[in-house]
């Protein structure tokens, strides 16, 4: 039994950031419910509409699915039962728009006074930029991320995963769990603005503490990969692969020379830049030497800190993982037996699990709105009917 | 007043993710005492010593500091003492260590019950690699992350900030366990023990790519681009004066948007096109962009309704409007630095706020205080301590 349980979710997201948010509460143990829009007011772009694509599955489960048309009187109304009802409702549309729509934190807490109410959006809900529409690159590029990555020599380097979306999840997941927290204590809810840039910029902690100590704007490195340290850097192997050392302690710099016949390093740890770019260089010859996963059982025989760059599939094949276990499966009506990520928590007494599978589209309208908010059958059908839900 | 009001965190970690998650919970109001080890063990951790340098003041606001020697059984005693007043606790070490030193989960739990205990290690508490030594790069190698970053054309590249799997998967996961145990707790009367490996934080990060893998069976490499991007509406571009602006036209109608702009639009019904398409209208708009600053184009395509934001350097960053305004940034006074910048806390909750109450510590600027006050112990007694070397 999760340490949420008990609590009711509603996600009003449409993108993969609202979904992760709520997926985390849902693992914990929430009671999650999406809130879809119906399909024929879909226009071409929605994310969330086909419930067996990859995006769908990905941040999904431990969650039921309904459809309401908030546009409409009637669905509005729907909604608002579901609301008074629940702890949290998590939304992510430009600033303004739940306003107009008559279900942003003003009129739900007139409704519900204990309603926990997070809005994530990339540049929050007031200030210069809170109208621009923006992705994950934008927010890396504004936050200055995209300064600190490539190499000096080219463009900057974006990530292949949504940095700022996952900086804003973050942000958003702790302070619901802060504000559920302190609710107990007030007996109230209240507005929380999660801004995915602003979580960003927090995160950049050690390159801004040593802008804002030492004054030097941070640069680019010069190395393509991403480190001019050849302590803390990148090497490719004699089969093609690559792995990462990181040996910040000088005990475990030691513990490398040793391990690789090259006592005499033992005093270059912390030169300059420039020796630090001729030792990369050195440390890239002997590394070539041998594959990879031979370097990497170092790391328990020479107590090295290194470790393999996998690919995704070795991720999930590696004995460590599996011991871990990052993967999960559940049967799907549509697709059969499918793989999910396992959720990381791991608390002793109150865990977090994966429990249901992701819905199908729509799946529970109709058992949230009987069981849950008292609707009678003939009731759903005519909202149904009348397009109201779905 | 933080919703964390009136929770007390101890501290007993050593580097960045411990120091970096108990901030969290102080920047929300909750009270935090970081035990640092008595400079005359000569085991100090050396990031920490030094309460001027960069990390330190990045990692400490919000904190009390206290130095005890957890190896001498006087300072255990001192331990045991808090322990019994605190409802959080915060390790970073081997799995392991703790035991051995006599502050572990079981031991502590038997003093206070009530008590949230959190180990955040890279790999874990258990499995094969629990007793590997390794830091964030070698844990974003791990997890497959750093596979995926860059070009196939190069080597993987690794971004140095944020730092993706000690932060982002390490110390917010810390963070999100604590919270949910301290609200477990309220209904069950009971701590419980939180085992957070960073790894398993990161790997939970594929949530794009993995379910993918796991639907089509392909797993996903490096693209082509040094941009990180192979696709013309989501990328990096570079504008006349060398600075560099981000394209995230992801919708069909800001698509349009800037293929009218650039009087292109016969690239509007390719916005999903193939990769080759895509580095052709990638080196088109290149073209294109090379012929204005990029401060210009970021106003043009504003105004246009396209998806656009500068990429900026960290001078350009925090002196934007939109920063000011969201105030990223607070100034604390430091007696041995004067005025000092601080990120601010990102958090916005209208009800109980979360902010920077009280600078960063002197080391061990409150070891008297704390033992004084909060643990009751007389004058005499913490000369005698810190004679022995007990405390500092």
């Amino acid at each position: 039994m999760g340490p949420l349980e008990g609590t009711l979710v509603i996600d009003l997201s449409r993108y993969g950031t609202g979904r992760y948010c709520t997926m985390i509460l849902g693992d914990l143990g929430a009671d999650v419910i999406t809130v879809e829009a119906p399909r024929r007011t879909l226009n071409l772009h929605s994310v969330m509409s086909d419930d067996t694509s990859f995006r769908h599955l990905g941040v999904n489960r431990n969650k039921r699915s309904m459809a309401v048309d908030l546009k409409q009187e009637a669905g509005k109304e729907v909604f608002c039962r579901l609301a008074e009802k629940a702890d949290v409702i998590v939304e992510t549309f430009r600033p303004g728009v739940v306003k107009r729509l008559g279900v942003d934190y003003e009129s739900i807490s007139r409704i519900n006074p204990r309603i926990v109410y997070c809005s994530i959006t990339g540049y929050g809900q007031d200030g210069p930029y809170s109208q621009r529409p923006g992705h994950d690159i934008n927010f890396a590029g504004v936050a200055g991320v995209l300064s600190l990555t490539g190499s000096s020599n080219g463009t900057p380097a974006h990530l292949p995963f949504q940095i700022g979306d996952i900086a804003g999840i973050s942000l958003a997941t702790t302070s619901i769990l802060a504000a559920l927290l302190a609710r107990d204590k007030t007996g109230k809810g209240q507005y929380i603005d999660a801004s995915m840039v602003d979580s960003l910029v927090f995160h950049l902690w050690h390159y801004a503490m040593m802008y804002f100590t030492g004054g030097e704007v941070p640069k680019r490195p010069v190395l393509p990969t991403g480190s001019d340290m050849a302590w803390m850097n990148i090497y490719r192997t004699k089969d093609g692969g690559y792995l990462t050392l990181a040996c910040m302690e000088p005990g475990l710099w030691k513990n490398l020379c040793k391990a690789i016949d090259r006592e005499d390093l033992t005093d270059r740890l912390f030169t300059s830049p420039d020796d630090q770019r001729l030792l990369y260089d050195e440390l890239s010859q002997v590394f070539a030497t041998r594959d990879r996963d031979e370097w990497v059982k170092l790391a328990d025989t020479g107590d090295v800190p290194i470790a393999p760059v996998y690919s995704l599939d070795e991720v999930f094949t590696d004995p460590h993982l599996q011991h871990r276990g990052a993967v999960v499966e559940v049967d799907h009506p549509k697709l059969g037996t499918i793989r999910l990520l396992d959720t990381p928590f791991k608390l002793s007494d109150t865990p977090a699990e994966v429990r249901t599978r992701p819905p199908l589209w729509a799946e529970h309208t109709r058992e949230v709105l009987g069981q849950l908010l008292g609707y009678s059958d003939k009731e759903i059908d005519e909202l149904a009917r009348q397009g109201i839900v779905e | 007043m933080g919703p964390f009001e009136g929770i007390r965190v101890l501290d007993l970690s050593r580097y960045g993710p411990g120091r970096y998650c108990t901030m969290i919970l102080g920047d929300l109001g909750a009270e935090v005492i970081t035990v640092e080890t008595p400079r005359s063990t000569g085991q100090a951790p050396a990031m920490m010593i030094d309460d001027t340098e960069a990390h330190y003041i990045g990692l400490n606001r919000n904190k009390r500091s206290i130095a005890i020697n957890l190896k001498a059984t006087e300072g255990k005693e001192v331990l045991y003492r808090l322990a019994r007043q605190v409802d959080v606790v915060v390790e970073t070490n081997r799995p392991g260590t703790s035991k051995r030193l006599g502050v572990d989960y079981e031991t502590l739990k038997a003093l206070n019950p009530r008590l949230i205990y959190c180990s955040i290690t890279g790999y874990g508490q258990d499995g094969p690699y629990a007793q590997r030594p390794g830091h964030d790069i070698n844990f974003v190698a791990f997890s497959g992350i750093l596979g995926l970053s860059g070009s196939r054309h190069d080597p993987p590249t690794y971004v140095v900030s944020p730092m993706i799997a000690d932060v982002l998967g390490g110390t917010t996961q810390a963070a999100m366990g604590i919270m949910a145990a301290l609200f477990a707790r309220e209904k069950t009367g009971e701590g419980q023990y939180i085992d957070v490996s960073s790894t398993d934080g990161a790997v939970f990060y594929h949530w794009v790519h993995a379910p993918q893998f796991f639907k089509d069976g392909v797993s996903p490499e490096r693209g082509e681009s040094r941009t990180g991007s192979d696709v013309a509406w989501m990328n990096v571009y570079r504008a006349k004066d060398g600075k560099y602006f981000t394209l995230g036209c992801f919708e069909p109608w800001l698509w349009a948007n800037i293929c009218k702009l650039v009087e292109r639009e016969d690239f509007i019904p390719h916005h999903f096109g193939p990769s080759e398409r895509q580095k052709e209208m990638y080196d088109a708009l290149s073209e294109v962009f090379a012929t204005r600053a990029r401060d210009e184009w970021v106003k043009l395509l504003d105004d246009a309704d396209v998806c656009v934001a500068p990429a900026y350097n960290f001078e350009e960053m925090f002196e934007d409007p939109h920063f000011e305004h969201r105030k990223v940034v607070v100034e604390v006074d430091h007696p041995k630095l004067g005025r000092t910048r601080l990120l601010n806390t990102p958090f916005k909750l209208s009800g109980t706020p979360a902010e920077v109450r009280t600078r960063p510590p002197l080391w061990a600027e409150h070891t008297r205080q704390v033992l004084g006050q909060l643990l009751g112990y007389s004058d005499k007694e913490i000369d005698e301590l810190a004679g022995q070397g007990i405390v500092e």
